[in-house]
């Protein structure tokens, strides 16, 4: 293939330098040697493969003539020399680059008129650090400059040092923990990991306020959601034996749940609950038949709450939340609105180990809810009691909880460098909850249930959550893995459902690749921008990932990492397994042009006489399926419909042949646009596009647009086994099918009944009781020929013609390769030092060797780290190295890491929190975060929050910091937490004013705070509110303890408390 | 000078905003002695590089066609005439027409006071949000060495940043500070003015504020903390916190008094968007009237339309039309001052011409800018049969519009006719200004915007 694309170029005019005309290359020098010849010299960048200097004549014109070619192997940046024989005749004379091997045809070719010197990388070469001095010397002492920040030397400054960047900041404890262990045995302890699922281990989480249980499957129920239950309003105590089976409750009132009043969404509106005769609780019960109770499972509690209840099973307790007393009284408030455990939330409670209360015959279960405050403006109560099948899986409540968690394991976790680097990769590799949120309400499971504000209310609640569950799964990777291998962190977050939707490769087809997950996975996860990677590169590796798109799944059918990567589901959601046709495509049908009602009552009403056995068809036509017009592949055409009718009402007469499965049974239904379903005279099913048209919609009705015409409805007969004749007994399945407009120009009409099984690991793609996961759509898989960096030692062919599952490889070898790519090594130490070390370096200050020469020489030391493991690119062995903590002599324990990087907001409000021993969150953490600029799990653009200085330091940011510390330091719940400052200041014995800047200035500061900071600081104490002195030891108790908290809020305003 | 401008802000306030009286006639006498003085900048940077050809629609390139487009093309119906027989504006962005027609101050059907740019970028163009969005930022592109902001650096080469008076001259309404009023002497950067505050009521609030030092004896609260000697002198970022904190608290007292004039009510009927650009286009406007700042940066994101872009009705309609109706805003709001505005926008780059598999665009090169303001040229610039040929839609790399015009010639428009700055200095806002323009002459052609 002959290609040339200049892409880069520079101009002489006759030994004048007059441009740069691309910015590269840059032309240093033009002279004539002995013989006449022209020289120039040019530097150029690595990424080009060949270069060519091109010569044009006097007058100057579009032709430029290409003198002299040569090839460049793009690895490296270069110095060309190129020799011009015959320069005389030319006025203009000028380099270009171009990124193809394919070498332009040239006057001069022979390798003697261009010579390439290539400029050593540092990242794969050794030595050459370029900047000339003392590069490599990091276990030397840098000389000693007044000037200079001073490195940590003491033993107190290297814990506090220590602790501000492999922990989120000291706390007591840790310190402790630290001056027990010694330096390098709490790095070597910090260096193992735990995984996630041992979370209930960390002292202060409990998992409940973070997660929440579904099971998958058939649920079984004992009492359903929206249930009829009999309730006694509290205004007084119920009889004692209100909670039990044979408790005749005569006068109390009936009503389906939910009950309640306030939210709008209660199916009994209890309005008289907040008036003059008002009533603080509800007492409720519920009574249900168990057959077998011995072989009861999983038995389970899902309630909507507000505020608080207590559930009894036959007068037995067995759940209870947010309520005190033993019962509570009729008159007892419940603890603390229960905030978002509304209808759209619930709560569930594993009751299992209650399962022994059950009996066999009549049970009851009896629940007392009770509200905040007789002036509280609402209460619900929705419950649902049920067994399933299976023990379930655990997903994230919500946005809120996993942010609340991330900062829960900041806090408190002993495993305190894994959350740090775990809060990076997910920094590193971050994701937008929102987008999640706005693709799954566009896909077409969800898009088409959404006819009704109730079902969009329960639907957002659903998308909500499992795209919250997309980022907590996620989340966990990163975490289990946040000291492994790079290469597991990479190829996780390309098939993690939430990087695929987020960066679209759940659109990059076959026909019109997308590019985005393509540039960014180079650009910002892997390469480091520009570096050795050109815009060809980004367009095939865009077609290695044509394909990849997500699914939901079972979760019992989950495939784990990495077979869930390498070897991904290739079938939708609900995958057919086998299947049988009953009545298939071409079978004979009835139908009638529905030019009037096929059925009309004696007023002219449509009814549904015409779905039912036995009807009268004999003025109907003969025909066979499908049934339709417009688009070429019915048997049966109905031409005459455009402009005459826009409807078509159709019968078949089935029988079901004994030894049928009728779980198996399935009505498949092609439709363009709309149709409703009968079988055997009763509605079983409807387009979405004919929802709420009428039962039945009238023959006139059009029907709205089914955008996607080859998505088939599927309506399971096994929920209709009622309806259901066996053989010999006739069935009889009727459809009435409607178009657009009298003008649309097609019509389809394809119902089939077959016998279906599914694939294990199917689920309706709308159902909440599953996750979503990778998958590889082989026929959207573009299967060219791709070459990735090409010209270069790394070049990468990916053979054409990978069909089917294995077209998958594409893109999972370039990923793989990436991991033994120097670009990649470079780019994630540089980022690993700036989080651990020091912002001071950069890609391009390591590349141009203007970073300090002490962190160019610790990066060196990353990348060989990088390499020294039998598979490249070990965390682990990386952090072990920069951390150094056997000889304590890296770049990480000198002052150019010494209290000299500024915290991130998540840093600020983590290291405050463990500085001030908060004992636990509230549900206000996630407001913070965005207050303070820093939506873990929100950032709209992919290269995550900075780990830089200059991205925190700004006026909104700092006062954003410090009203924080004010809320915590008062005591304001707003400030995420419940901290009492009586009990901190009482816990370290911290009486006084110079004890409390004491215990700071020694655990925070290692005692640096300044003389006259420290009288500053002294000072608000001992002035009043009018700014005039007053001395704190003369004021009474309750102003001393004021100004005290005033004085920790101070504290933590300083800007000495902004560096780590 | 500072006397005059404080007559000047009275006079507003007293003449409240009333159609057709301009002080900034008398103004312009007043400050005689330093033009440029008291013109002003609110820019608009649209995040994630806004697709150009779906904004002003090159009708007359054959290339834009629903086959390129499949999904995204606009047809005629879903766009509004420029004039000039070539050019059409997404419809989405009818509000903007106010300010291109102009009927309401002139009378005159035809461009008014905006300048409609497409084909604008530089050379080498990085596809790379991040880096091509700092290289406009900063004004110079392809070099990562350039710390601070082009605005910044405009403020910076006219006045005395360490003055208090200057301590407001330039804001961003952001949650961060925006790299283009980056610099040494830290810009405020909020949210909401009347946000922007320590806990507590006016008593506390003033205590933990706390003094400079003064007389020799330390200062107190906040305030003292940050002007006092650290411990980390010479730690890297020890001057940068330090300041920082002092620009913060300068901005408390400047944001008190302008939130104490009252709610805020734009005038001449002028209707923000609902939208949190429009929030903080409102409060640009505040700031206008209210205080002395003079640059002003917001941000609108969004524009990263990779998948599902949609047409006037769909995701890009809606972020133009929010820009529209804020420009519209901006032009009712502020006619008390408008000669000495300009309104711009800028984004990182434009979008391929074809579209993608996900009904969206790539990253390209070329894009269009908006340049509003009382001294502006109205009209179609680079979008014309003479300037754009059948197929230029594909003229880079057979992928990308190619550019005509590099940013920064819009902006030495700007900062030499608008800020009245000598021509030399350009090389000192946007280093490499001058020797960019001998390079790629025709990229630095003036448009003649203004």
């Amino acid at each position: 293939m002959k290609r040339f694309a200049p892409s880069a170029m520079a101009l002489v005019l006759l030994g004048l330098v007059i441009a740069n005309a691309e910015d590269r290359p840059r032309i240093t020098g033009v002279s004539m040697n002995d013989t006449r010849q022209l020289v120039i010299q040019a530097e150029v960048p690595a990424g080009y493969r060949h270069a060519t200097l091109q010569a044009n004549g006097a007058p100057v014109d579009q032709f430029w003539e290409t003198m002299v070619a040569g090839p460049m192997t793009g690895d490296e940046a270069a110095m060309l020399t190129f020799t011009l024989p015959d320069p005389s005749s030319f006025a203009l004379v000028r380099v270009t680059l171009g990124e193809s091997t394919t070498i332009p045809t040239a006057k001069h070719n022979d390798e003697r008129w261009l010579q390439v010197e290539y400029v050593p990388d540092r990242g794969s070469g050794s030595g050459g650090t370029g900047s000339g001095g003392n590069g490599g010397s990091a276990g030397g002492n840098p000389t000693q400059d007044p000037d200079a920040n001073p490195a940590p030397t003491s033993k107190t400054e290297k814990i506090g040092h220590l602790l501000n960047r492999i922990a989120y900041g000291p706390s007591k404890a840790s310190f402790e923990k630290v001056e027990e262990l010694g330096i390098e045995g709490y790095i070597e302890d910090q260096l193992n990991t735990r995984p996630m699922d041992t979370l209930e281990s960390v002292q202060s989480i409990k998992a409940d306020d973070y997660f929440q249980t579904f099971v998958p499957g058939e649920e079984t129920y004992f009492i359903e959601e929206g249930a009829t239950w009999t309730f006694f309003k509290g205004r007084s105590e119920p009889p004692s034996n209100w909670k039990d089976v044979d408790f005749i409750p005569t006068f109390w009132e009936k009503g389906p749940a939910g009950i309640g009043y306030g939210d709008g969404d209660d199916e009994t509106v209890l309005d008289d609950m907040g008036g003059s005769d008002g009533y603080l609780s509800l007492y409720t019960r519920h009574t249900f038949d168990v057959e077998d109770p011995a072989n009861l499972e999983n038995v389970r509690l899902r309630i909507s709450y507000d505020d608080g209840f207590v559930a009894y099973l036959n007068g037995q307790e067995f759940a209870r939340a947010n309520v005190a007393g033993n019962p509570p009284a009729f008159d007892d408030s419940a603890q603390g609105a229960a905030g978002n455990v509304d209808n759209s939330n619930p709560n569930e409670f594993n009751v299992d180990d209650f399962r022994s209360l059950m009996r066999e015959g009549k049970n009851v279960l009896a629940v007392q809810v009770h509200n905040q405050s007789r002036t509280s403006s609402d209460l619900s109560f929705s419950p649902a009691f049920y067994h399933a099948p299976s023990p379930g899986f655990q997903t994230i409540r919500g946005l809120d909880e996993l942010q609340e968690l991330v900062h829960a394991q900041g806090v408190y976790s002993d495993r305190q460098l894994q959350v740090v680097l775990t809060d990076f990769w997910e920094n590193h590799f971050a994701t937008d909850v929102n987008k999640l949120e706005d693709h799954l309400e566009k896909r077409e499971a969800y898009e088409r249930l959404m006819t009704s504000d109730a079902d969009n209310r329960r639907l957002y609640a659903q998308i909500a959550r499992e795209a919250a569950q997309m980022e907590f799964q996620e989340y966990t990777f990163f975490h289990d893995h946040a000291l492994g291998y790079f290469g597991d962190l990479l190829l996780y977050s390309a098939t993690s459902p939430a990087m695929l939707i987020y960066l679209d490769n759940v659109g990059n087809l076959k026909e019109s690749p997308n590019e985005n997950y393509a540039r960014e996975i180079l650009e910002l996860y892997a390469f480091g921008v520009d570096n050795r990677y050109t815009q060809r590169d980004i367009e095939q590796l865009a077609k290695c990932f044509t394909g990849w798109t997500v699914r939901k799944v079972r979760p019992d059918a989950l495939k784990f990492f990495p077979d869930i990567a390498r070897a991904p589901y290739t079938t939708p959601s609900l995958a057919i397994e086998r299947e049988t046709p009953i009545v298939d495509l071409g079978a004979g049908w009835r139908f009638i042009k529905g030019t009037q009602e096929p059925s009309a009552n004696a007023s002219g009403e449509p009814t549904t006489a015409w779905t039912e056995p036995g009807f009268d068809t004999s003025g109907w036509t003969e025909g066979a399926s499908g049934i339709g017009y417009g688009d070429g592949d019915d048997a049966t055409i109905l031409d005459d419909m455009r402009g005459n009718y826009l409807t078509a009402y159709a019968r078949r007469e089935f029988v079901l042949e004994a030894g049928l499965d009728y779980d198996e049974l399935v009505l498949d239904m092609a439709y363009d646009d709309g149709y409703v379903a009968y079988l055997n005279g009763v509605e079983i099913g409807r387009s979405y596009t004919m929802r709420n048209y009428g039962s039945p919609p009238a023959f006139d009705r059009s029907s709205r647009n089914h955008g996607n015409e080859t998505a088939h409805d599927t309506v399971f007969l096994a929920n209709h086994l009622d309806l259901l004749k066996p053989a010999p007994e006739i069935n009889v399945l009727a459809v009435q099918v409607h178009n657009t407009s009298l003008n649309s120009s097609d019509l389809t009409l394809g119902p089939r009944i077959v016998s279906r099984t599914y694939t294990d690991d199917s689920i309706d793609e709308a159902s909440s009781g599953g996750l979503w996961s990778f998958r590889f759509q082989p026929e959207q898989h573009n299967t060219e020929e791709k070459i990735l960096f090409e010209g270069t030692p790394h070049q990468l062919r990916i053979p054409a013609e990978r069909t089917g599952a294995a077209g998958v490889n594409d893109a999972i070898e370039v990923i793989d390769a990436m991991i033994n790519h120097p670009s990649t090594r470079e780019f994630i130490v540089i980022k690993l030092v700036n989080k651990l070390v020091s912002d001071e370096i950069s890609l391009a200050s390591y590349h141009d060797a203007t970073a300090p020469p002490e962190l160019i020489a610790l990066v060196d030391q990353g990348i060989a780290a990088w390499t020294s493991t039998a598979r490249p690119g070990h965390m682990g062995t990386i952090v072990r190295t920069l951390l150094d903590p056997t000889d304590q002599k890296s770049a990480f324990w000198s002052g150019i890491a010494y209290r000299s990087k500024v915290k991130s907001a998540v840093e600020y409000v983590n290291s405050t929190m463990r500085a001030l021993d908060v004992p636990q969150l509230n549900d206000r953490v996630s407001e913070v975060n965005e207050d303070l600029g820093m939506t873990i799990f929100e950032r709209e653009e992919p290269d995550g929050f900075p780990e830089e200085a200059l991205g925190w330091m700004d006026t909104q940011g700092l006062l954003e910091r410090i009203k924080f510390g004010q809320a915590l330091t008062q005591g304001l719940t707003s400030s995420g937490t419940s901290w009492d400052p009586a009990s901190f200041l009482q816990k370290h014995a911290l009486t006084t004013p110079q004890d409390v800047i004491n215990h700071f200035n020694q655990l925070y500061f290692q005692s640096h705070l300044t003389e006259e900071n420290q009288a500053i600081l002294l000072d608000y104490v001992n002035t009043d509110t009018a700014c005039l002195p007053s001395l704190w030891s003369n004021q009474s108790n309750a102003i001393k303890r004021n100004r005290l908290r005033d004085l920790v809020g101070l504290i933590l305003a300083s800007p000495d408390f902004q560096f780590q | 000078m500072k006397s005059s401008r404080r007559q000047f802000l009275r006079r507003s306030a007293l003449f409240g905003g009333a159609l057709g009286i301009h002080p900034f006639l008398l103004n312009d006498k007043l400050n005689a002695a330093e033009p440029g003085d008291n013109k002003k900048l609110i820019f608009i940077f649209q995040r994630g590089g806004n697709d150009g050809i779906n904004t002003v629609i090159p009708r007359g390139d054959s290339e834009y066609n629903n086959t390129n487009r499949r999904s995204l093309y606009l047809p005629e119906s879903d766009a509004l005439d420029l004039g000039n027989g070539f050019a059409q504006l997404n419809s989405a962005m009818a509000p903007i027409m106010s300010l291109y027609n102009s009927t309401q101050l002139t009378g005159v059907e035809g461009p008014g006071n905006l300048a409609v740019i497409h084909r604008v970028g530089y050379a080498n163009q990085s596809r790379s949000h991040f880096d091509s969005q700092e290289y406009w930022e900063k004004g110079v592109p392809r070099d990562k060495s350039i710390k601070d902001g082009m605005f910044y650096r405009q403020l910076a080469e006219t006045r005395d940043l360490r003055t208090v008076e200057n301590a407001f001259i330039a804001a961003s309404i952001s949650g961060s500070q925006l790299s283009g009023l980056r610099g040494e002497h830290p810009f405020p950067n909020f949210r909401e003015a009347d946000d922007f505050a320590f806990l507590g009521n006016d008593e506390q609030k003033g205590k933990f504020l706390g003094d400079l030092p003064r007389d020799g004896k330390n200062g107190k609260g906040v305030r003292g903390l940050y002007s006092s000697t650290s411990s980390l002198a010479n730690s890297r970022y020890a001057n940068l916190v330090k300041q920082t904190g002092q620009a913060m608290t300068n901005t408390l007292g400047t944001l008190k008094s302008a939130v104490d004039q009252g709610p805020y009510v734009p005038a001449n009927g002028a209707v923000y968007p609902d939208s949190n650009l429009g929030e903080k286009l409102m409060e640009a406007a505040m700031l206008m009237k209210r205080t002395p700042v003079r640059v002003v940066g917001v941000n609108k994101g969004g524009f990263d339309t990779h998948g599902g872009q949609g047409g006037v009705n769909g995701k890009h309609g809606n972020l133009l039309g929010d820009i529209a109706q804020g420009f519209q805003a901006l032009y009712l709001d502020l006619q008390d001052q408008w000669e000495d505005i300009i309104v711009v926008t800028m984004t990182e780059f434009g979008r391929t011409s074809k579209e993608n598999g996900g009904g969206g665009t790539d990253h390209a090169e070329a894009s269009t800018m908006f340049v509003g303001g009382g001294g502006v040229n109205g009209g179609v610039y680079n979008c014309d049969s003479t300037t754009w040929l059948d197929g230029d839609m594909f003229s880079k790399r057979g992928r990308y519009l190619a550019r005509l015009t590099d940013f920064r010639a819009i902006f030495g428009e700007i900062f030499t006719k608008h800020f009245g700055n000598e021509p030399a200095l350009l090389d000192s806002i946007m280093p490499g200004y001058s020797e960019a323009a001998d390079d790629i002459p025709g990229d630095f052609r003036q448009l003649g915007i203004l």
